[in-house]
């Protein structure tokens, strides 16, 4: 057991600290809206790093999940008038269930060729929906506005605040859950399986049980954001929550923090998300595609000077002042796990 | 019984184009073990060239790929000593896989900036217009020259990879990277010809495609998936294979929007790429 006077354990204390306060000083709604799409994209970067980086399969298929979650709980809000917070679980649900139904096709598949056949498997997805008129097709759904209760409906129209502490809730609990499932035996396979896949299989390893549970937890999780989300913007088309922009946006945030490690994904968003909604308010007016043109250049210069994300830049400044701290050398390398 | 007929030669029409997209991600892929995700992109820029040329310049499409191929090596070869040859260095896949995409957003948003998001197709092709009867069935006279084209520049690709001296120096990279640098061969220079050359392919597949398609900055991820869906499907850094699914994805394409409707004809394309990849998951049709 840690002290709880432990350099790390304060400063994680202080950032809770003002994060939590943070709507409360900064009442702009873009203000807001920038820390908002912070927690959302660490959310899903840590999701995918759960396949990505510890199962080492390369998914460019998470917005599926997304758009699940978005239209389970939408469509179950709408016909059934279930309120969001069980629509969540239930858009988790799904998710978690379309998870096991691409993760047993695609048993034998490793590294590029599961790459691509999670991106074609998007591609399938974004068609079906856009012809699905049940749901709403290729015009999306508008959820209606209720005003009277917001915290039972999940729809906040005065101030955003309610949105940041429900999406700051749900990045504190996939942080702790991800962390608390990957220290445990199943990281330990999963990470097994990813360095010698033939070797942990001889040894007993189930490769398909732990690829099957990696991809259950994702999914879930993944999911479960694209419920948030389809209550933050309140509409819904199968470009915006399925996207292959939201995967690759995913998956670059993820990676430019550093993959396989907890505080990079959120790293990542940290840096990128307010990037992406900086640039665009800034740079949009002068013309289309120039806030993205920047993105680009930014992710090829991150990966010729530091291939393994941020986290690596940042560990060493770290640990220096850690070591300064008198803490035992290496606390942060990487983080954990 | 003549729709069938005329719709499966339309279809490899189209699909002998697709494969020739395909193919310069093949041979970077045989080098270099690299997904190239900015592919499609470079295909998209050589619609651009290709496009401009003629409208601004007069330039037919046909005569048009001297330029693209010329414009997408140089590319090429600037893209690989800038970007792709420190990152190979570096040993990490995830970093691999992620520069491609950082071009690809680059390309992709700097042709939105200075293009706009406009679609552009050029209309009648001057001596193409209209279409021939092979016995009865009618081919639109663009896609037999992009057929044509395509089918002289895959053979023209699989004469350089199997009888010259640098294809076949290419070939044994792909096979064994260790033993080619052993007998003193310089790696650094064969990648550096290989991804030129597999980008300058796309040069002559974007001139041929602008004969038969619209070109807007989106189009790119399409295609590059298209030519990803090829190469899987072939077999990675197989080029008979490459071809042969390229055919597959064109009739398959084709099919599905006469049969079934053109709105499912991408769905069609990946979920014959995703049956085959089930049943032959480390190998494609005729991969090694």
């Amino acid at each position: 057991m840690k002290r709880l006077t432990s350099p790390k354990i304060m400063l994680m204390g202080l950032v809770l600290v003002i994060l939590l306060l943070y709507p409360f000083f900064l009442k702009s709604s873009f203000a807001q809206h920038v820390m908002i799409m912070v927690f959302m994209y660490a959310s899903l970067g840590l999701a995918w790093d759960v396949i990505g980086g510890h199962a080492n399969l390369f998914s460019f298929g998470q917005a599926a999940f997304f758009g699940v979650g978005a239209y389970t709980s939408t469509m179950l809000y709408m016909k059934l008038g279930l309120t969001p917070w069980v629509g969540m679980f239930a858009g988790g649900g799904m998710a978690v269930l379309l998870g096991l139904m691409i993760g047993f096709p695609t048993s034998n598949l490793r590294g590029h060729y599961f790459a691509i056949a999670s991106l074609a498997l998007l591609v399938v997805m974004e068609a079906l929906f856009t012809n699905w008129t049940f749901i709403g097709g290729a015009k999306g759904i508008s959820i209606p506005v209720v005003n009277d209760r917001p915290w039972l409906d999940m729809q906040f129209h005065q101030t955003k605040t309610g949105y940041y502490f429900i999406i700051m809730g749900l990045l504190l609990i996939t942080m702790i859950t991800t962390w608390l499932i990957l220290r445990s035996w199943i990281g330990f396979y999963l990470r097994a399986l990813r360095e010698a896949p033939d070797v942990a299989a001889s040894l007993g390893a189930n490769n398909l049980l732990y690829r099957l549970i990696a991809i259950a937890i994702s999914a879930f999780f993944t999911g479960w954001v694209g419920s948030f989300h389809a209550q933050y913007v309140l509409y819904l088309d199968p470009p915006s929550v399925m996207g292959i922009d939201l995967s690759v946006r995913i998956v670059l945030i993820a990676i430019f923090g550093g993959s396989g490690t907890l505080w990079g994904p959120v790293l990542g968003a940290a840096i990128l998300a307010p990037l992406m909604e900086l640039s665009r308010v800034w740079l949009g007016g002068l013309g289309y595609g120039l806030d993205h043109m920047l993105l680009g250049l930014l992710i090829v210069i991150l990966c010729l000077i530091e291939p393994n994300g941020v986290i690596k830049l940042i560990a060493q400044p770290v640990n220096w002042v850690m070591n300064i701290a008198k803490v035992k050398k290496g606390v942060l390398e990487g983080g954990t796990p | 019984m003549d729709l069938f007929l005329e719709a499966l030669v339309n279809g490899a029409s189209l699909g002998m184009a697709y494969a020739l997209a395909a193919i310069g991600l093949t041979i970077i892929w045989g080098v270099m073990e690299i997904i190239n995700f900015a592919h499609g992109d470079y295909l998209m820029l050589a619609m651009y060239i290709s496009f401009f040329s003629f409208s601004l310049l007069g330039i037919h499409p046909l005569f048009s790929i001297p330029i693209t191929f010329g414009v997408l090596a140089v590319l090429g070869a600037l893209t690989y000593l800038t970007i792709i040859k420190g990152v190979l260095k570096s040993n990490v896949l995830l970093s691999q896989i992620v520069v491609t995409f950082g071009i690809s957003i680059f390309l992709q948003n700097g042709t939105l900036f200075v293009f706009s998001p406009n679609f552009r197709a050029i209309a009648n092709i001057p001596w193409l217009t209209g279409s021939i009867s092979i016995g009865g069935i009618f081919l639109p006279k663009t896609l037999f020259i992009v057929a044509l084209v395509s089918l002289i520049t895959c053979l023209a690709l699989f004469y350089f990879i199997h009888r010259t001296t640098t294809g076949k120096t290419i070939l044994a990279m792909a096979m064994d990277r260790e033993m080619v640098q052993l007998v003193g061969v310089n790696a650094d220079r064969v990648e550096l010809i290989a991804f030129s050359l597999g980008i300058a392919t796309l040069g002559i597949a974007g001139s041929c495609l602008m004969m038969v398609t619209y070109v807007s900055p989106r189009v790119g991820f399409l295609y590059g998936l298209i030519a990803f869906t090829a190469v899987a499907l072939g077999g990675f850094g197989s080029i008979p294979g490459t071809i042969i699914a390229g055919v597959i994805i064109g009739v398959t394409e084709i099919f599905t929007a006469l049969y079934i409707g053109p709105e499912y004809k991408y769905v069609a394309i990946f979920v014959v790429y995703l049956l085959i990849l089930i049943w032959r998951p480390k190998k494609g049709l005729l991969g090694w």
